[in-house]
């Protein structure tokens, strides 16, 4: 296992945002506003395949935008849990990225998404098994050794389970924590929709959870599809985050202290100061919870 | 397992589905069907949504319904091969020219290329070149014209459609669309550009288009110039100089 230092806000940006305050996803229709108004938010989001290009508005606007705030980067497309090989032209893409936006963090999925060179745009669901543990671990020391850094990987939400799983996702996340050395993004909505469409308890999953490997936190909205049988949570990311989650959200932080979290938005965008809102909302869930943990502490 | 799913993904022929969806956990085959169906249709609908963002002013010529019913095609045939969307769409003009459905708007394939491009273009790094009051100074301090190399940045490019499909996005870019006055089978010559942090379009005629060519292959203005009595020099200088295209003008 390599070991890695936690990533350092310290540089020529302002000090860490990203700990203090909720960040949102930067998005093209907010880019204009952000630098306007300034908003208060402790740093922004990109996805990294949206910003790889050699010019234009994006990167433009990142170079922007990441000159007032801290950025945090979220890879969607190295598939980590594929069984091919990775792609390096991508991850040396990617890596360029790293070091130029010089991000609070960088994350990715336990999922895969391309498979003989074709890529799905989605975040396809791996079986936990010691094998596929075995290539994802793989795949995540390359990434760490090429980005010389820890990255966060995502607990997915997922539509079905896999008879051939043989452990739990829980355990198979910390096992992959034990020998990467990786650190972790929680993301609460993925909780709250995997459990409900396998019919599980989240707070259950919460107290198995490796929380001690936690670096991040997202908050998203899901959508019900109730005509399913049975109904399912599609992890949609266009809609407000949802009174359960904010409730997974709270407990969450009461089991493991605060921790940087995002408001994450990938469609349906609403104005910016709806985000905002958001992300004030669980500013005050952690305000409300270190009171409580400093109360009991004395 | 990856293989079986990425067949699953893409068919809806049981037989191929049957071994991922015996792994899947469900009380019955309607069950794992409909839980292996989200995911089919988070890749469909998220790689046609992606399409549509690509190909803008083509969804909004055809519909909605029409322009999804090609792109699932294209989705079928020509899945992603990298996990940069924005590249994605390479061969769609080409799938487009041989779409059965698509045969009556025969402009339509030119239309998809010039987005495509234009997309790529603004994804490119932003060129060097000389401003419009840099390259006037250039040539206003020339003394021998004849002698004059006009190098204009590579990455700008020269396209020619048998319709007028930059007319065409031209029109659908406008507040108030006006397609009336539209001549579409008319032939479009064209040079996309950077205009600042995005591809842009600059309309040319035919012999504002045969002087940009013979620049492009050689700098030299005295051999560039068509040998045709109306073209108006001055005048596609000042366009070529407004648009910043110039990455030098010296005199050799």
């Amino acid at each position: 296992m390599m070991t890695f230092s936690k990533p350092q806000a310290e540089g020529k940006y302002l000090p860490s945002g990203f700990a203090q305050q909720t960040g949102i996803s930067l998005k093209p229709c907010y880019y204009e506003q952000i630098l306007t108004t300034r908003p208060k938010v402790g740093f922004f989001e990109i996805h990294a395949e949206n910003y790889l290009s050699e010019g234009g508005p994006a990167r433009h606007y990142l170079e922007e935008v990441r000159s007032l705030y801290d950025i945090t980067v979220h890879g969607v497309g190295l598939s980590l849990g594929g069984d091919d090989t990775l792609n390096l032209d991508h991850l040396e893409r990617v890596a360029r990225l790293v070091e130029r936006v010089q991000p609070a963090v960088f994350s990715e999925h336990l999922a895969w998404s391309t498979h003989q060179q074709h890529f799905f745009n989605d975040l396809l669901p791996v079986p936990y098994s010691e094998d596929r543990l075995q290539r994802l671990c793989e795949h995540v020391d390359q990434v760490q050794a090429r980005l010389k850094r820890q990255i966060l990987i995502e607990n997915p939400s997922t539509y079905f389970e896999f008879c051939s799983s043989a452990m739990e996702e829980t355990d198979f996340i910390a096992e992959l924590v034990k020998r990467t050395g990786c650190g972790l993004l929680l993301d609460v909505n993925n909780v709250d929709v995997s459990c409900f469409n396998h019919q599980r308890n989240p707070y259950d999953y919460l107290r198995t959870f490796p929380l001690q490997a936690v670096q991040q936190i997202h908050l998203a909205g899901h959508t019900l599809d109730e005509k399913a049988q049975p109904a399912l949570k599609i992890d949609s990311h266009d809609q407000p985050v949802t009174s359960d989650v904010w409730q997974l959200y709270q407990h969450t932080l009461e089991l493991m202290g605060d921790c940087p979290t995002l408001i994450e938005r990938d469609g349906n965008f609403p104005e910016l100061s709806v985000l905002h809102e958001e992300a004030v909302m669980a500013d005050r869930i952690r305000a409300l919870v270190k009171e409580a943990q400093n109360a009991a502490a004395i | 397992m990856q293989q079986q799913f990425s067949q699953a993904l893409f068919s809806t022929n049981e037989l191929e589905q049957e071994d991922l969806l015996n792994d899947i956990k469900g009380h019955s085959l309607a069950e794992r069907t409909q839980r292996l169906n989200v995911y089919r249709n988070n890749v469909y609908v998220s790689l046609m949504d992606a399409l549509g963002e690509i190909f803008p002013v083509c969804k909004q010529v055809v519909g909605d319904a029409f322009f999804n019913a090609m792109a699932r095609q294209y989705v079928d045939r020509h899945p992603p091969r990298s996990a940069i969307l924005s590249e994605y769409g390479d061969q769609f003009s080409e799938f487009v020219s041989h779409f059965f459905a698509a045969q009556s708007l025969p402009y339509l394939a030119s239309l998809c290329d010039l987005e495509y491009r234009l997309l790529q273009m603004t994804h490119n790094a932003e060129p060097t070149h000389l401003s419009l009051s840099e390259a006037q100074q250039r040539l206003s301090q020339a003394n021998n014209p004849d002698a004059l190399q006009l190098l204009l940045y590579s990455q700008c490019e020269l396209l020619s459609y048998p319709y007028a499909v930059g007319q065409l996005y031209l029109a659908h870019k406008q507040p108030q669309l006006n397609l009336k006055q539209l001549q579409l089978q008319q032939a479009d010559h064209l040079l996309i550009a950077k205009s600042g942090l995005y591809g842009c379009i600059y309309p040319l005629n035919a012999l504002e288009f045969e002087f940009i060519k013979a620049l492009k292959e050689n700098p030299s203005l005295g051999q560039a110039l068509p040998e045709n009595e109306s073209f108006d020099l001055g005048q596609t200088l000042a366009k070529l100089m407004t648009w910043e295209v110039f990455s030098d003008i010296y005199e050799s």
